[in-house]
């Protein structure tokens, strides 16, 4: 046997576990990574040395479960058997495990302690983690110059969010307090300082629990100034940018 | 202490409290150093103790809350401080203290970076404020989730 190329077939079925474990674990970072507004992981290296671990370890694992290297003849049985590999390495890994009630494990505890990991330490802890800081702070500073004439309707439109996750979600925990908030920041002496900060406050949780696109559409119907949809215009996506409406609407 | 001396009034309690740097972490050691020997303590003093441990498991809950928040997004302590609904200066007095038991790290300051500061002889993280943004240690991620969950111990009586 001469090199490796010979086994490339093999090499072809062992790859079929990978790419499922890729897929399900980059689907969860991503999930992750929603949740803060600018965050986009794929910009990172540290984001793909992760995706190359997560792709050799179910490889490694199927070679060796399926004794690849022997080299049996490619069937349809083999490569779903190599499916059923694909399948269970996800599955092993998001488990709770309760052997014999004594010791009840968590394996996701373990899954999620890597992901969250490599999460804090490549986007919240570099560049992008400030990023995100410093738009926060913008929104603030920029809810801070609107008038409450101006936030209304953004107001009435965070009540809507904030009614049709009550009525269709079970996060009644999470959210009992909106209206308290909502109710002090439509106060007209609450003072404007206090409003961005109790604004800014829902639009976290709206962040939280919604994702980033439904902020961003929140953040449209508070007519924030355009400075803030001019500096970020790289990293909001265009379709929720304030920017495009208003070009829409002068031609 | 010999349990034949064992003298423990409510009193004497308080004043040990009172004079600490710490009022929690004393509160809850002094929980721990009387719970066995509970029987042999008057009936105030045990109104007392129910009360005080009431207080510290609140303590507790709002830490925990604070490392929820902060786990979930990359928020600095003002912020916090309005998503769980506390004044600012207690919360970093949370976050100071969990700081300080190694729960959190400023953001931008991995532990592994105390690895090369170690060289130095005074490293010393930043104080908390307002403005600072934290992130989850390795600890305070397991304290959250942890990998083998403990069974439902039951309710301590007083």
């Amino acid at each position: 046997m001469s090199g490796w190329q010979p086994l490339l077939p093999w090499i072809a079925v062992a790859t079929i576990p990978g790419v499922l474990n890729v897929s399900v674990a980059s689907e969860e970072l991503f999930k992750k990574s929603n949740l803060d507004p600018l965050s986009t992981p794929y910009k990172n290296p540290g984001f793909w040395l992760w995706a190359i671990v997560e792709f050799s370890l179910p490889l490694a694992l199927c070679w060796w479960q399926l004794s690849l290297g022997t080299q049996p003849s490619i069937t349809w049985e083999l490569i779903f058997k190599a499916l059923l590999a694909g399948l269970q390495f996800p599955a092993l890994l998001n488990a709770d495990l309760k052997i014999g009630g004594v010791l009840p494990i968590t394996l996701k505890s373990f899954h999620d302690f890597l992901l969250d990991r490599i999460y804090t330490l490549f986007n919240r802890d570099r560049k992008q983690g400030d990023r995100n800081s410093e738009f926060w702070r913008d929104v603030e500073y920029s809810l801070r110059d609107t008038s409450i004439f101006n936030s209304s309707s953004g107001l009435i439109y965070l009540e809507d969010q904030f009614e049709r996750m009550e009525r269709y979600e079970s996060r009644k925990l999470a959210i009992s307090k909106y209206k308290d908030d909502l109710a002090s920041a439509r106060k007209p002496e609450t003072n404007q300082s206090e409003r961005a900060k109790l604004i800014k406050k829902l639009l976290r949780e709206i962040c939280q629990l919604q994702g980033r696109e439904t902020l961003f559409r929140t953040l449209q119907s508070f007519h924030l100034k355009d400075e803030l949809w001019v500096k970020y215009q790289k990293e909001i996506p265009q379709n929720f940018s304030q920017l495009r409406l208003k070009a829409g609407r002068d031609r | 202490m010999n349990s034949s001396t064992f003298t423990f009034t409510w009193e004497n309690s308080v004043a040990t409290i009172l004079n600490a740097n710490d009022f929690g972490t004393t509160a809850k050691d002094l929980l721990n150093r009387v719970k066995p020997r509970i029987t042999q303590t008057s009936e105030e003093t045990r109104l007392f103790l129910k009360a005080l441990s009431k207080n510290v498991a609140a303590i507790d809950a709002e830490s925990i809350r604070v490392l929820r928040c902060i786990e979930q997004q990359l928020l600095t302590v003002e912020d916090a401080a309005y998503m769980v609904d506390l004044p600012v200066q207690q919360t970093i007095h949370i976050v100071q203290k969990l700081q300080n038991e190694g729960y959190v790290y400023p953001q931008g300051h991995h532990p592994l970076s105390k690895l090369f500061a170690s060289f130095r002889t005074t490293f010393q993280l930043p104080a908390v404020t307002p403005d600072s943004t934290f992130n989850l240690t390795n600890k305070g991620y397991w304290h959250l989730h942890p990998f083998i969950k403990p069974r439902k111990r039951e309710e301590t009586t007083w």
